[in-house]
């Protein structure tokens, strides 16, 4: 992958001021729905400490809950596939399918399968995948990415839709939510019959059951795990959970912190599989394995994808997802683009953040989402040496505060020679590496008299 | 019971009609449910409470464009969320409540458990695949307005049987 260039993409974003509306009112609705939701989950704090216990206690003994996992779901008569990275899930993913003929295959909407891109890939092969959540959907026939990680097409406007499925799909052309809605349901129906395979994501894996968890709204996920004769379920290896006696607590808090929902409407638990319904499980490594052997990043494989601090960060409600360039947008997709995809891609991310702590908030499994974003931009700046002019001032401020003497001389330079760049009162314009601060904001000026005259003075009065 | 009205209250939240009835007059509410409703071709799943029926309309195991609505009986509700949870032995099993436009529930009111926990403690290893199912599909993909019916039912009714 490329590096992506954050700031570019934001900036064309900005200057699209429909897409920054779409994306403001999306997030705010789902802020004040979870608001309203949770007033009626009195345990709800509770419950976050509980799921987080849950996860701490699987980072605690990874590999063993692993195992648990992949044996018990043998058990179920699930078949295991183990890809180290997005190529090989790729070729299982199509090795799979060609064993069994499979040319037209139906999913339900996985963030994982976007990561390992396989949808492009299976076209190259001739497998013709269709999405059918109404978001992804949408995105697919418009060849564009997902802008949210719940709310894949909140980019776009019901104008543009109606376009869409009127010059790509032959819809009399109608703006209305519910016609475009019945249109892409019975467009949809004839693949879940006609369809060779169908595939969905994982938001759990449950250790001591070996079963394993798909939440939806639509129906598409029940659809495309039901109707068709094969079943692949794609899924990194972090979504586990010790034991089904833990799920009630996940439900009672994902639902809540990514839409805003008291529950999904349908909630999918799969322990079953059988010669007239082949179910297999592709478990994605990824960098995942990376991330846990690290003692900051490792923190973010507890994340349950809620979406949630995407909601709620300032950058995110101005530039939407697709300014992240990644599959992962928001606050904990900077975290896990830079882990998946390397500090290289990455390195303006960890920057897109105010730091301003909303994210850590409002996670569901309370991770330290800003202090992993201030170690990221630690690391990026040990890479690439740092941006000339923090490094002139950190040197020069460390210069000033621990020599006295410099310091004194340097506070009266600066106070006499200040006024040629002053402008009503205020610094607007640094020279020399300086000036990129000044571009953007203007500078208080140096007081008359520094701290350490004044506080002289208050000693001997 | 506390219990059964919390659940019907979370039910209503969920956009689920809901009727009470007893075993003794559920046969004869439903056949005028059907009549109200115009429904004539229902696509069942043969079990429980729905093999003691005897309609006045037709009922069928397989799906086809003429059905009009679906009928199972759900194994548990969750009075914390509204929702109807299905077992299912295989695939087939889960169409009733997923293909037609309407679905109906029937529900024992013995069945109303407080909340997940309970079930999950209760339920037989090996695990038969569940589902919990919280009023009608939908969507809310364009614009965040809300769309019911989406891929499955437009309707969900429940009966909850004394």
């Amino acid at each position: 992958m490329k590096k992506i260039n954050f700031y570019e993409n934001a900036r064309k974003i900005l200057s699209n001021p429909t897409v920054v509306e779409a994306v403001q009112k999306a997030t705010m609705h789902a802020l004040e729905k979870r608001r309203q939701t949770i007033a009626r989950i009195p345990d709800f704090e509770e419950l976050r400490d509980k799921a987080r216990t849950a996860k701490e206690e699987i980072l605690r003994d990874f590999d063993g809950y692993l195992e648990k996992f992949k044996e018990n779901a043998r058990k179920n008569g699930f078949v295991i596939h183990e890809a180290g990275d997005a190529r090989e899930a790729r070729e299982i993913i199509l090795q799979i399918f060609k064993e069994r003929n499979v040319k037209l295959a139906v999913s339900s909407k996985s963030m994982t399968q976007e990561e390992i891109e396989i949808n492009p890939f299976l076209e190259a092969h001739g497998i013709k995948k269709y999405e059918t959540d109404l978001g992804e959907f949408i995105i697919q026939i418009a060849h564009q990415k997902p802008s949210h990680i719940t709310a894949p097409a909140i980019h776009l406007t019901r104008r543009e839709i109606a376009r869409l499925f009127n010059e790509k799909l032959g819809m009399e052309y109608t703006e209305e939510p519910e016609e475009l809605t019945k249109f892409a349901r019975n467009y949809l129906r004839k693949k879940y019959f006609e369809a060779d395979a169908g595939m969905s994501g994982a938001n759990f894996l449950i250790a001591d059951t070996g079963s394993f968890v798909v939440v939806e709204n639509e129906g598409n996920a029940r659809m495309s795990t039901t109707l068709p004769p094969l079943h692949v379920a794609v899924t990194g290896i972090e979504k586990l959970i010790p034991s089904i006696k833990d799920l009630p607590v996940f439900l009672k808090i994902l639902a809540p912190s990514s839409t805003g929902q008291h529950q999904t409407v349908y909630t999918n638990i799969f322990s079953q599989a059988s010669k007239d319904h082949e179910v297999h499980i592709v478990l994605i490594e990824n960098g995942r394995r990376r991330m846990l052997n690290d003692p900051v990043l490792r923190e973010a494989l507890m994340c349950i994808r809620c979406g949630g601090c995407s909601n709620v960060c300032p950058i995110f409600q101005l530039v939407g997802g697709h300014a992240y360039g990644s599959v992962y947008s928001g606050p904990i997709g900077i975290i896990w683009t830079y882990a998946i995809f390397g500090p290289d891609v990455a390195k303006e991310l960890p920057f897109a953040s105010t730091l301003c702590g909303a994210c850590y908030e409002i996670c569901p499994v309370r991770i330290n989402i800003p202090r992993i974003l201030l170690e990221l931009r630690r690391r990026v700046i040990e890479r690439t040496g740092g941006k000339l002019e923090e490094k002139a001032l950190v040197g020069l401020w460390s210069q000033l505060m621990t020599k006295p003497v410099l310091n004194k001389l340097g506070f009266h330079l600066a106070s006499k020679i200040q006024g040629i760049f002053k402008k009503d009162d205020k610094l607007t314009h640094l020279p020399f590496v300086f000036s990129n601060w000044t571009k953007w904001k203007d500078i208080e000026p140096f007081p008359g008299k520094s701290f350490r005259e004044l506080w002289k003075e208050r000693k001997n009065s | 019971m506390e219990r059964t009205e919390k659940f019907i209250e979370e039910l209503k939240r969920n956009d689920v009609e809901v009727y009470l009835t007893s075993r003794s007059s559920l046969n004869e509410d439903l056949n005028e449910f059907f009549k109200k409703q115009g429904i004539k071709r229902v696509f069942v799943r043969p079990r429980g409470l729905v093999n003691q029926l005897s309609p006045d309309i037709e009922f069928t195991e397989k799906f086809d464009e003429d059905v009009d609505a679906g009928l199972s009986e759900a194994d548990f509700g969750i009075a914390y969320s509204g929702g109807l949870v299905e077992l299912a032995e295989s695939p087939s099993d889960k169409l009733p409540s997923l293909l037609p436009d309407i679905h109906i529930a029937l529900l024992k009111e013995s069945n109303i458990l407080d909340d997940f926990d309970v079930l999950f403690e209760n339920i037989p290893h090996p695990l038969p695949d569940i589902t919990f199912i919280v009023g009608p599909s939908k969507t809310a993909d364009i614009e965040k307005i809300l769309v019911k019916g989406a891929h499955g039912p437009r309707r969900v009714i429940v009966f909850i049987v004394r």
